[in-house]
């Protein structure tokens, strides 16, 4: 199987905000990022994909299975990771041991107890007590406890500090070295993405801008920075996106390497990916 | 599903401490007295509270869309709060039951099986009426989850409490015979307990009912 996640045509309509039409895929062995500003739809799309909303038109098919027909079979394969901790406070890690065990058919309390000592996590202190690295740590044990062979995460590295998130990363890393597993991870945390994605998808008011792979992007896409005359003198179909700044123009160039030949002199550099995510929701489109 | 039903009962262990300590008190209380009812007051606004509560703690603490990510059906979870509830109603009967019986015992210092025949069948009236309440709760809660679900509840029971008033104050008087037929009915010791005997097996049809339209509520519910 090479695609481990499959959207088609996704859609889902709110009285203030449409989705979609979403199409987008997650191959095995990959972690695909979804980004986009709050508000793009990144979360609705979880929610989709995980049937915790009903689309309006479109597929979803997780593993090869259309997720409302093997919705039960396909969550048995599936770890998340929707926030820092969905446990109530006085919940400590052997109770929610008890708790999965009793519901995911492949769960493994040994290997579940040696990541919690692995990221020493303890196992009998209540959720109460601990900070959140180690709240959201206890949440990814219990995501790769049962055998998953897709993890889904949704912010699940936002207002941790560099530590543990460099801690987290790693573990996902680690997740992917078997070539069948996948992630999807949501996050506006542009920085972790860069790290660690395969690929890129960059949701905006609910439409899917792009998704490539991350390589393609980061070497690929430049970020030219000039004065007006310069800018005007430019090829309007080699800019994806540009922006008037305080000190000049910054313009989003499709094709680094082409406008380096083509413009002698033009200040090209490398984008991040919060710089292009800032270019398309902040600036002009072309 | 057993998970979902640990997962209830682990939530609420604190709460049902203090709840146990207010029901110790009822229970002296109600020893004191010689008068049970109290106390199975109590019991049934206990038993209440608990499931309304575990409502409350899963969206407190966003277990609902954690579950919903979990590989079980929706109606795995509907039957996990139902199994919970009644649970919780089971004891409460089992721990009033005892009570009478031990009350029955101080009082009168002795102990027939007659007695305890008796105790037993009194609660099994009044659990009756108390397994009606989530009946109608718990559709409730699945439907309009646990904020809307409580003033829905208040709603409810109000305007049932008021009709029960209406009724019993306007039906005689609109339908000259009815007060006289209802005095007859009741003076027929049979009859009465014949539809005593029979009460609480309607409103458990009506928990077991209760529970297939939740799971329809539930199916359409949307995070």
């Amino acid at each position: 199987m090479e695609t481990i996640l499959q959207l088609e045509n996704l859609t889902k309509q709110y009285k203030n905000f449409t989705l979609g039409a979403l199409t987008l895929a997650v191959p095995c062995g990959s972690i695909v990022g979804l980004v986009g500003e709050n508000g793009a739809g990144k979360t609705t799309t979880i929610k989709l994909i995980l049937n915790h909303i009903r689309r309006d038109g479109g597929k979803v098919e997780v593993f090869g299975l259309d997720n409302l027909t093997h919705e039960a079979e396909i969550k048995d394969r599936i770890g998340v990771v929707l926030g820092e901790s969905n446990f109530h406070e006085h919940f400590t890690a052997k109770n929610i041991n008890s708790i999965l065990k009793n519901i995911y058919s492949k769960w493994d309390s040994d290997t579940f107890f040696s990541y919690l000592a692995r990221f020493d996590v303890p196992a009998d202190k209540k959720l109460k007590d601990m900070s959140k690295g180690m709240k959201v740590k206890l949440s990814i044990a219990a995501a790769l406890s049962h055998a998953p062979e897709l993890l889904i995460l949704d912010e699940a590295t936002s207002g941790l500090d560099p530590v543990v998130r460099s801690e987290i990363l790693d573990i996902f890393l680690e997740f992917i070295q078997d070539e069948h597993k996948s992630i999807l991870f949501s996050s506006h945390i542009t920085g972790d993405l860069e790290k660690i994605a395969d690929y890129i998808a960059f949701l905006h008011k609910g439409k899917l801008i792009f998704s490539k792979s991350k390589d393609d992007i980061l070497y690929g896409y430049g970020i030219a920075k000039c004065g007006e005359a310069e800018f005007n003198s430019l090829d309007k179909s080699d800019i994806l996106a540009y922006r008037k700044g305080k000190f000049g123009y910054e313009a989003l160039l499709g094709d680094a390497k082409l406008a380096h030949a083509k413009y002698s002199g033009l200040c090209i550099d490398r984008p991040t990916i919060e710089e292009i995510m800032t270019l398309y929701v902040r600036g002009t489109r072309q | 599903m057993k998970g979902l039903i640990l997962k209830d009962f682990y939530s609420l262990k604190m709460y049902v401490r203090t709840l146990i300590f207010m029901v110790v008190i009822y229970a002296m209380l109600g020893f004191f007295s010689e008068s049970a009812s109290m106390f199975s007051g109590l019991v049934a606004i206990v038993s209440m509270i608990l499931p309304i509560t575990s409502f409350t703690y899963d969206k407190y603490y966003k277990w609902e869309e954690y579950a919903l990510s979990l590989p079980l059906r929706r109606n795995q979870i509907v039957l996990a709060k139902y199994i919970f509830t009644a649970l919780i109603l089971l004891f409460a009967f089992v721990l009033t039951v005892l009570l009478s019986i031990a009350m029955m015992y101080f009082n009168e210092h002795t102990l027939t099986p007659q007695q305890i025949w008796e105790a037993g069948m009194t609660n099994y009236y009044t659990a009756g009426i108390l397994l009606l309440l989530p009946a109608i709760l718990l559709p409730v809660m699945f439907r309009f989850g646990p904020d809307k679900g409580r003033i829905a509840l208040f709603v409810v029971l109000g305007a049932f409490s008021l009709l029960a008033v209406a009724a019993a104050q306007l039906v005689p008087q609109l339908i000259p015979g009815v007060a006289q037929a209802v005095t007859d009915t009741l003076s027929n010791e049979r009859a009465v307990i014949a539809v005593l005997n029979v009460l609480p097996l309607i409103t458990l049809l009506l928990f077991i009912l209760s529970y297939f339209l939740s799971c329809k509520f539930y199916q359409k519910r949307e995070l």
